[in-house]
């Protein structure tokens, strides 16, 4: 194997660069969420984080099984191929999320704060 | 190569059935086991696209990887994966062009491999912030791209490998 050329060192370097962007991006909120927006076949539907429920979600014609508990939110189950969404384990803060490409589904925690923002601007 | 010679044909044909044997092999071995990162491939069939892009040519490469995508999705994928991987290769693809016109002696096929995988990726997050209406999914960059590092590397080393031992052209 040949060493490696200048060129792909600057690549590396960019790519551990691009990582460290991704990973401050503003919108990553540290901050504990307080809701739960489930958005799929155009609507948004919110929850509350500190009820601790479950549900089944039926979109594109794949049943997802969400379980809202101990303030943390995660999908049990799902009829999909790929499972990508069960894999994504919990989510408890604002701006994490959990998506499920085949079924189109999209679970965000979202903050005190962005609520009052919506509020506002609403 | 410029004329539809009977080699240029079976050496495409070869390259698009080994990438779609690829494909499979990655669709049914959880490597999730080695990484549990969900959205995580080895990306191997990158590499018949790299050594028919430098080795064939880029109208063959860029033929075998959308073949490669459009079959691949037919056989083991969905409608969304389709448009998840078409975004990927589109952006991979466009780098190799770079590369080769651009960056030329400057990179090897790590270098190379390494900002396949992570543009892979970044197309993919891009497919999934269109699909979702949400920009939040390119947070998850922060998790694909310091793995694209290893996924790349690994898929250069072999594609750097199969080509020196073994000449297509």
């Amino acid at each position: 194997m040949k060493k490696l050329r200048k060129g792909d060192i600057v690549i590396i370097a960019a790519v551990i660069f691009l990582t460290a962007v991704f990973a401050v991006m503003p919108f990553i909120r540290r901050d504990d969420g307080s809701a739960v927006a489930v958005s799929y076949g155009g609507n948004e539907y919110t929850y509350s984080l500190s009820d601790d429920m479950s549900f089944d979600i039926i979109s594109n014609g794949i049943t997802l099984s969400v379980v809202i508990e101990d303030r943390t939110v995660r999908v049990v189950q799902s009829d999909c191929r790929d499972k990508t969404c069960v894999g994504m384990g919990r989510i408890s803060r604002a701006g994490e999320f959990i998506a499920c490409a085949p079924a189109g589904v999209y679970i965000k925690i979202t903050g005190e704060e962005s609520q009052q923002h919506d509020i506002i601007i609403g | 190569m410029t004329s539809l010679s009977a080699k240029r044909i079976s050496v495409d044909g070869l390259l698009i059935a080994v990438s779609l044997i690829l494909s499979y092999l990655e669709s049914i071995v959880f490597f999730d086991a080695l990484l549990p990162i969900p959205g995580i491939k080895l990306g191997l069939a990158n590499i018949c696209v790299m050594l028919a892009f430098f080795k064939t040519g880029p109208v063959d490469a860029a033929f075998i990887s959308l073949l490669r995508v459009a079959v691949s999705a037919l056989l083991f994928g969905t409608p969304v994966s389709f448009m998840f991987s078409l975004f990927g290769a589109v952006l991979s693809y466009l780098f190799l062009v770079f590369a080769k016109y651009v960056l030329r002696e400057s990179v090897s096929f790590i270098g190379i491999s390494i900002a396949c995988a992570a543009l892979h990726n970044i197309g993919q997050v891009a497919a999934a912030s269109l699909l979702f209406g949400e920009a939040t999914v390119f947070s998850y960059l922060a998790i694909l791209l310091p793995v694209s590092l290893l996924t790349g590397g690994v898929t250069g080393i072999i594609a750097a490998a199969v080509s020196g031992r073994r000449e297509i052209k």
